[in-house]
């Protein structure tokens, strides 16, 4: 265990700030204030919080379609991002970019996008962009275990590791492509077996363990900043919803009810990770406050968001090319 | 050589090749290397625009394609004179095909980049990198639905196995194990830019490992070798046990395509060299039929047939009419469309 004595309480409140900010955000959508579609990251929490809790402020990262979790996890206010949630001109991308878009530059999120496996040739060009200006960034790459199988994987990991980029290829191994199972679509099971086929090192992880992901993400983080290439991390998690709010998944169950019960019930990453800092010294009233504080910081985001204004139509051109083209909206 | 690799397993490996095979080997080894060679001056004295040659990679061709069926499917790439004329084409259409003729494999459509010989079962050749690797693999499917047992044998350069067709195809190939052979002709370069300056790490045989599949080396020069591993993978695809990767690691001789001028030394004419000497596929393959048996004469008997079918090939090409003007729609669309609309045809 090498997670700083002064990051467990900050690894407990950014997983139970994307804990509560997701329950509120599927709330809220279910009841209708929050339009377009709802990937929430309960129960992979601890996967993207010590991924994040790994990097610089200035470190750079990339989404997927279910990333509400990773600007949290880099430390992003929560109030823009709520907004953004609700189409609100205070939004992030400034009611433009909605659920799939919560791409925070301002902790370094270069870009957040729906489309599976996009995410990972962009990062790949971040850590080409860090080595060629000779900063001493990396870039943290979020994908999940479908993205894998895409094309862009492949080329982009081949490319990564010739060159030796400072990029952390993190794959959030939730089980499901939506009701894809990984027996169903990977010709093997292990993600980090591929690896070896590009000549980086490919790390396993119990993804529900924030302290493991901490660990490993830390060596590649190392391991890139001295200029030694990237890595692949394969972290073993789990998604507790659908793949999203009010999917209803026709036919055969394509997992048990007993599968996602063991998970909520007994590897929590939340709950572990709170038995570790009562087993560690921490009092239930240090961690209550911390609690409380992400409670209020989640409605304080709610009630931001809900007092936002929409954007206006008049504005519906803009933010779309750096020169803005002339066109008025009648 | 950059290829560093062992082929004393050939010597106790040619008894998997019979005597028959082995001749008939070097016999389509002989006519990839003639026809190349012919079709080389015939386009640099101006009878027909560019080619790329597969001189060099005979032994990887042949040795595959000798371990298939007449039914079994291959698809082929941007090199692929030697492909059909490996898995035993008529040269004819093949020659008439570089001339743009009437009499062409493709009616003269195609040209040298789409020698798709049917009859002896190429789906496709394609200049697009990693555009056969899907097809291969779609055929694969074919096959295993209308659970039929022939297999599809695959062929890509070095380069395609940085596409992303690549890593799809085999992921899925694995997932439902299908009948593919997917068979990397490693000659060192894409164009110009060498494999250590290209891959994460210098074999792409070890890339089936993050598939779970099979993935094999072997020495792409000599014949047995070759012949070998595929007729292992082909036994492993009929038996329904899916797919393998082979990579042959071999050499092409001439520059990636005719006429073109690499302003950079890419490779050295020490290295170039070495194989023309050392590596030759047919070199080596004659010293094994001695082994065999094949006298010099049996030898050079296949060496004047083969000259003369390449001679007849060319003949019939340039006598052939060039396809028809008015013709130029058809052979796009199965039910063809008339353009301009009052053509009347």
């Amino acid at each position: 265990m090498s997670l700083p004595q002064h990051l467990k309480v900050e690894a407990y409140r950014r997983m139970l700030r994307i804990r509560r900010f997701e329950e509120e955000g599927t709330r809220l959508f279910k009841e209708g204030q929050i339009p377009g579609a709802y990937h929430g990251s309960i129960g992979q929490e601890a996967a993207i919080v010590g991924a994040c809790l790994a990097l610089k402020d200035d470190d750079a990262m990339t989404g997927t379609h279910r990333s509400h979790g990773h600007p949290i996890g880099k430390g992003a206010d929560l109030k823009a991002l709520m907004a953004e949630l609700m189409g609100k001109e205070s939004g992030i991308c400034k009611g433009r970019g909605g659920s799939m878009h919560l791409a925070d530059s301002s902790v370094g999120i270069i870009s957040e996008s729906a489309i599976v496996g996009g995410g990972i040739p962009l990062a790949t060009g971040v850590g080409l962009s860090a080595k060629v200006r000779r900063t001493q960034q990396v870039c943290l790459c979020f994908f999940g275990d479908g993205a894998v199988n895409q094309g862009t994987f492949h080329e982009s990991l081949n490319m990564g590791s010739l060159w030796q980029l400072p990029v952390i290829y993190f794959c959030e191994n939730n089980g499901y492509a939506i009701v894809t199972s990984l027996a169903s679509s990977h010709g093997q099971p292990s993600i980090v077996a591929r690896a070896q086929a590009y000549g980086m090192p490919g790390v396993a992880v119990d993804g529900q363990d924030v302290t493991a992901v901490y660990d490993a993400t830390s060596e590649a983080t190392a391991r890139a900043r001295r200029g030694a290439g990237p890595t692949l991390i394969e972290a073993k998690t789990y998604r507790y919803d659908e793949h999203n709010v009010g999917l209803l998944v026709p036919g055969k169950p394509y997992r048990s009810p007993a599968e996602v019960e063991e998970y909520r019930t007994r590897r929590d990453p939340i709950v572990l990770f709170r038995q570790y800092l009562m087993a560690d010294g921490f009092t239930e009233a240090q961690l209550s406050a911390v609690e409380s504080e992400v409670a209020a910081a989640v409605s304080e985001a709610i009630r931001f968001a809900h007092e936002s204004p929409l954007p206006s139509p008049e504005k519906l051109f803009e933010y779309m090319y750096s020169d803005s083209p002339a066109v008025s909206v009648k | 050589m950059p290829h560093e690799q062992q082929s004393s397993e050939s010597s106790s490996s040619q008894g998997r090749l019979t005597r028959e095979a082995a001749l008939e080997g070097y016999r389509r080894m002989v006519r990839i290397r003639r026809f190349e060679e012919e079709a080389m001056r015939r386009a640099t004295a101006g009878e027909f625009s560019g080619m790329h040659s597969s001189s060099g990679q005979e032994a990887a061709i042949v040795g595959a394609c000798l371990a298939l069926r007449d039914d079994d499917y291959i698809t082929g790439t941007h090199r692929s004179h030697g492909h059909p004329i490996g898995k035993g084409a008529d040269l004819k259409p093949l020659m008439a095909e570089l001339y743009g003729k009437a009499t062409g494999i493709c009616r003269g459509r195609g040209g040298s980049m789409h020698l798709a010989d049917r009859k002896v079962g190429i789906i496709g050749e394609s200049a697009i990198v990693g555009g056969g690797i899907p097809l291969a693999t779609g055929a694969g499917l074919s096959i295993q639905v209308r659970g039929s047992d022939q297999v599809s044998l695959c062929f890509f350069g070095d380069g395609a196995a940085n596409q992303g067709t690549f890593a799809e195809s085999l992921n899925l190939a694995a997932i439902w194990k299908l009948p593919v052979i997917f068979f990397c002709e490693n000659n060192l370069y894409a164009i110009s830019t060498p494999v250590v300056k290209s891959h994460g790490q210098p074999d792409v045989a070890k890339r089936a490992g993050g598939f779970g599949i099979p993935g094999v080396i072997v020495d792409g020069q000599v014949l047995s070798e070759v012949y070998e591993a595929t007729a292992a993978a082909v036994a492993r695809a009929r038996s329904g046990a899916g797919p393998t990767l082979i990579e042959a690691k071999t050499y092409r001789y001439d520059e990636h395509c005719l006429g073109l001028q690499v302003p950079i030394a890419y490779r050295t004419a020490e290295e170039l060299a070495a194989y023309r000497s050392q590596k030759d596929p047919l070199s080596l393959h004659r010293a094994e039929l001695a082994r065999y048996g094949v006298n010099a004469g049996d030898v050079a008997d296949i060496e004047k047939k083969v000259a003369a079918e390449v001679a007849e090939a060319v003949s019939v090409a340039r006598e052939s009419p060039f396809p028809d003007p008015a013709e130029v729609y058809d052979y796009l669309f199965s039910n063809p469309i008339h353009y301009p609309p009052d053509s009347g045809r």
